[in-house]
Parts: structure tokens; sequence; C-alpha cells
């Protein structure tokens, strides 16, 4: 799976629409060097985002759903998504349209959806952990797709709508090596992090009691992978959108392909998903004259991916 | 006598959205070794006994001590090595296998970030052959019957290595083949000076394989002892509001009812 996905990034990077279609051939690369430019300063960074955007995707996909022992959720639960666009569409609105702002105020919103969630979870007074998690992330989301409602109504519709709406599509078409490396600390850390605490994630997708039984502390580490999770998350929508559907049905093919074991399920979902958006991101920008948002793509073949589970009745869900 | 592994002294507990004790005032010493059957009709507060000795719930007063020492004196991981649970039924929202599930028993010996050796999978390996299960251990748990899962269960326990054993109504789904296994194990366990506390709704299964009977009502302890002592008819009867009538036959105590 790791040669795989090294054999993909090196041929996405020689593919594009310079000259023309077409693969770019080693002796023009080390002879022109405009080519050489375009490889190095636009390709390869935004190649590098696309595989950490679907690592990153992925993995906390994994997280959510083992935590929340459902297979069905993804890492824009628990009000992350919904906050990510909330923010991002009041910084395009009414602090300016700098990348920066646009990305720090997504970051910050997801934390704030996830914080909201959590807190308003505390609150209730029924159910179990999980299901008062649940839904409060859906009352938490449904607030700020509402918010967004408002941001979108309130737009300038010739500058600051089409800007809300590419965002919400999701694309890596404005990438630079700065923006990667705005967000690397980040998606890196929570990646280890994610990918070190991955025997725990098998316990803790069991019901607290019995995690408890076999001597983990499920409230802390939970904490511990939720936040890290929603790190990952925020960091790579913050940069590039809204990508759909990456979180929701790389997990299930990793466990199809790997087992249950997050020791296994884990790093094939990671090496699976920066595949899936490399290629997704492959046809985005070669496939027509202009680019195509990358989100439309990747939810486009996920939705496809999930239906054909679902009706092979590969797809098991109890709760 | 043995010492004692664990007392209850004087714990109150009431779940958080009930206004009702779910337990009053329960003391009680297990002696170490022993086999201890909770006997009590739904709802009389067995299962949230266990969850307390286990540490998982926290009474609103008076202690739990394990070994002499109050529970919150150990670690999350020294719990883990000293107290095994096996709940009544669980829910596996993946494909886990059987073999891959027991294994999850090891946990307690690993570091947090530590993952389990050729050590751990042998001993998971052991525990199954044990359980007579080892034709299982490539199967996908969520596929198994209920009784099959309650014996899965039974091995992460055991490979747990646990100098006290919890288990939650742990023969509710066994054929009378698993039964027979079950009880024949208990008895080896209590003899390698494992302790053993199960709760059952079959006094049946509490004659057979306890030495000591806990009889609960509504949260409290209606009487507890040696299994000669406590188990008469007077008090099964109180305890299940229903005739109850023991009878002995050879050496053994039958339940009559109804």
């Amino acid at each position: 799976m790791a040669i795989l996905l090294v054999v993909i990034l090196a041929i996405s990077l020689l593919i594009g629409r310079y000259p023309g279609l077409t693969l770019l051939s080693p002796e023009r690369f080390s002879s022109d060097v405009l080519a050489q430019r375009l490889v190095l300063n636009l390709r390869l960074p935004r190649l590098l985002t696309a595989v950490l955007l679907g690592m990153s995707l992925s993995a906390a996909g994994t997280v959510f759903q083992m935590i929340f022992g459902n297979p069905l959720v993804e890492p824009g639960f628990l009000g992350v998504s919904q906050g990510a666009a909330f923010g991002a569409a009041f910084s395009i609105i009414f602090l300016g349209n700098a990348a920066w702002m646009v990305q720090g105020g997504a970051t910050l919103f997801a934390f704030l959806g996830l914080i909201f969630s959590y807190t308003l979870a505390r609150r209730v007074q029924f159910g179990g952990w999980v299901l008062r998690l649940v839904l409060s992330g859906i009352a938490i989301s449904a607030l700020f797709s509402s918010g967004l409602g408002v941001l979108k109504y309130l737009a300038d519709p010739l500058t600051q709508l089409p800007e809300i709406t590419f965002w919400l599509l999701g694309g890596l078409w404005s990438l630079t090596w700065k923006s990667l490396l705005s967000i690397l600390p980040a998606s890196i850390v929570g990646l280890y992090v994610i990918y070190r605490m991955r025997w725990r994630l098998n316990l803790l997708s069991l019901t607290d009691e019995t995690a408890f039984s076999l001597g983990t502390s499920p409230a802390r580490e939970r904490a511990i992978l939720l936040v890290s999770a929603t790190a990952v998350t925020a960091a790579v929508i913050s940069v590039c959108g809204m990508v759909g559907w990456v979180g929701l049905i790389v997990p299930h093919l990793a466990r199809r392909t790997f087992g249950a074991d997050a020791r296994l399920a884990l790093p094939g979902a990671i090496l699976i998903g920066g595949c899936f958006t490399v290629l997704c991101d492959d046809l985005a920008r070669t496939l027509l004259a202009g680019e195509i948002p990358l989100g439309i793509f990747t939810s486009m073949i996920g939705a496809a991916v999930f239906i054909l589970l679902m009706s092979t009745n590969r797809l098991r869900v109890q709760r | 006598m043995n010492k004692t592994i664990l007392a209850f002294n004087g714990i109150n507990y009431s779940y958080p959205s009930q206004e009702q004790e779910a337990l009053h005032n329960l003391t009680m010493e297990i002696p170490q070794g022993s086999i201890v059957a909770i006997l009590g009709p739904n709802g009389a507060g067995k299962t949230t006994l266990l969850h307390l000795a286990l540490g998982w719930l926290k009474p609103r007063n008076g202690q739990v001590l394990l070994a002499d020492q109050p529970l919150e004196a150990y670690t999350r991981r020294e719990i883990g090595q000293w107290i095994g649970l096996v709940p009544q039924s669980e829910h596996i929202p993946f494909d886990y296998s059987v073999l891959n599930y027991v294994l999850f028993g090891r946990t307690p010996y690993l570091k947090p970030l530590e993952m389990p050796s050729d050590e751990d999978l042998h001993l998971a390996h052991q525990a199954l052959a044990r359980m007579e299960l080892e034709h299982l251990a490539y199967r996908s748990v969520p596929k198994l019957s209920g009784g099959e899962r309650q014996m899965v269960l039974i091995a992460r326990a055991l490979v747990q290595q646990p100098r006290l054993l919890l288990l939650d109504e742990p023969t509710s789904h066994l054929d009378l083949g698993n039964k027979g296994r079950l009880t024949s194990l208990l008895r080896q366990l209590s003899a390698d000076g494992v302790t053993i506390i199960f709760t059952t709704h079959e006094p049946d299964i509490a004659a057979a394989v306890a030495d000591r009977v806990v009889l609960m009502r509504n949260g409290q302890v209606l009487t507890a002892g040696e299994i000669s002592i406590v188990f008469n008819s007077q008090d099964l009867s109180k305890c299940y509001q229903t005739p109850v009538e023991v009878v002995e036959v050879g050496n053994h105590r039958v339940i009559l009812w109804n």
C-alpha cells in the first residue's frame, strides 16, 4: 500500500496540463525551467497537501467511528465541519479575505464546534455518553449551518458569495508551500498521536465499563483522541475547504481490506486516504481546462462506493 | 478463614437521574478464594454492586477496599490487573476476530502506547484453548451466537489473569454443556486462589458452584453468608417474594418454585 502511494505520487507529480494534457517527460523536466518551477512550486506542495488531506481526514474518520462505536460518523461530526464552514464564511465577509484569516477562522470555529458539542453533551441529563455527544453534535451542526445561511444571505453576491461557495466545495488550487507549512505541525503531531494510540482505539470502541475494566481511562483517552482528530481535520479543511466523504468512506474500505483491528486498519486508512485524495485531485485539475472543485469528486466517488457497499451488504451497522 | 480480598464499608449509591438509592448501606466482606453468588430479583442492585467493586461507579458514601487498600489508591492499570469483569453482554460495533478480542484482555499489562507482544498473543491462544474455543479464533465476534459470545467474554477475562473475577449473569445465554464447563472452570480458578463474584437469576447454578451467597432485594442485602446456612426455603422465598423450596437430593440442593 505504501509503495502504491509512492507510485501514485510520482505519476501525479508529472501529470498535468503543461505543456499539454500529458505526462511530463524527464528530459523536458531537466531542460525546461518553467516546467521545473511548475512542478516544484505548484504541483509538489499541492500534491503533498492532497496526501496530508486524505491521510488526516481518513485517520480522523477512523478515530470518530471507533470512539463512537458507529461506522456512520465522520470527522465533521460534533459540529467540527459546520463550525469550520461558518468560521471561514465569517472571515470572508467580516475580516477581509486574507488566506490566513480564513484559515484561522475555520480552525477556531472547528474547535468551538467541538467544545460546544462537548459542553452541551455534559449538560444533557439522559442517555449514555455517546448518544449525548451524537445528539449535541447534530444540534450544534444545525446551529452553525443556519448561521452559515445567514452569512450567505448577508454576503455580497458578486465577490463574497462565490468565495464562500468555492470554499464549501473544497479544492486545492490556491495552495503554496506557505499554506502547506502552516498546517504541517498540527497535522503531523495529530497524526502521530492517533497512530501511537491505535491499540487504545480498539478498546475505546467497546462500552465504557469494559474499556474501564481493561485498565484504560475512557474519558481522558477519548478526549485526547478527539482533540487530535479535530486538530488534523481543522488544519486540513482550513486550507482545502470542505472535502466530504473521505473520512466516512475510507475507514470502511480500510476495515474491509485490513480487518477491524486498528493496529492495521488505522495505518491502512491513512494510506488509502492519501491515495484517494491524490487521485481525485489529479482528476480535478486535469479533466477540464478549468479546475473542478475537489469536493465534488470525493463526494461523487465516495457516495458511489457507499451505495455499492450498502447494496452488497458490506456495510454493517448495529446501533 | 481466608483473609478478606474485597470489603464494602457502608456503601450508598444512587444513579444520577434517580432519586431512589440503588444500593443502601451495603457492608460485607469477601474472603479470598471464595465463590460468591449474588441473587435477587431484577433491579435489586446486583450489577450496581459489581460496578462498585470494579471502581467504575463511585459510592456516594462509604468505601470499597481491595486487599485492605481503598480502590482509589490503585492506578487504572493496577485495577485492570487485579479485577476482571465479564459483562452480561456487550455491544461490539466492529468485526473483531475472536483472537483479537480476547487479546484486548492483555491491555492492563501494556503501557499506554504499547502494543501487545507475541507472548500476549500466546496467552490469548492459551485462554481460548482453556475455554475450548480455539476453533472460533478467526471468526468474527459479532457473528457468534449469544452463548459463544459469552464464552469469548470469559476467555477475555481469563487472559487478564485477575485475582478477582466479577461475572454478571455469566450463564444467561449458555446451554447445559457450556454451563457445566463454566462451573468447573470457576471451581478450578477458585482452587488457584482466584476470588469469584457472580450475579445470577438461577439459584441452581449458585447451589452448584458457590460457597457463599448474598441475597439482595431493593438495594439492600437481605442476608449473606455460607451457602449451607443462607440457602434455605425461607430466605429465598423472602428474597423473590414467591414460594421457593430447597430440597436436598443426595449431595445436591434442588430449587423448586411456584
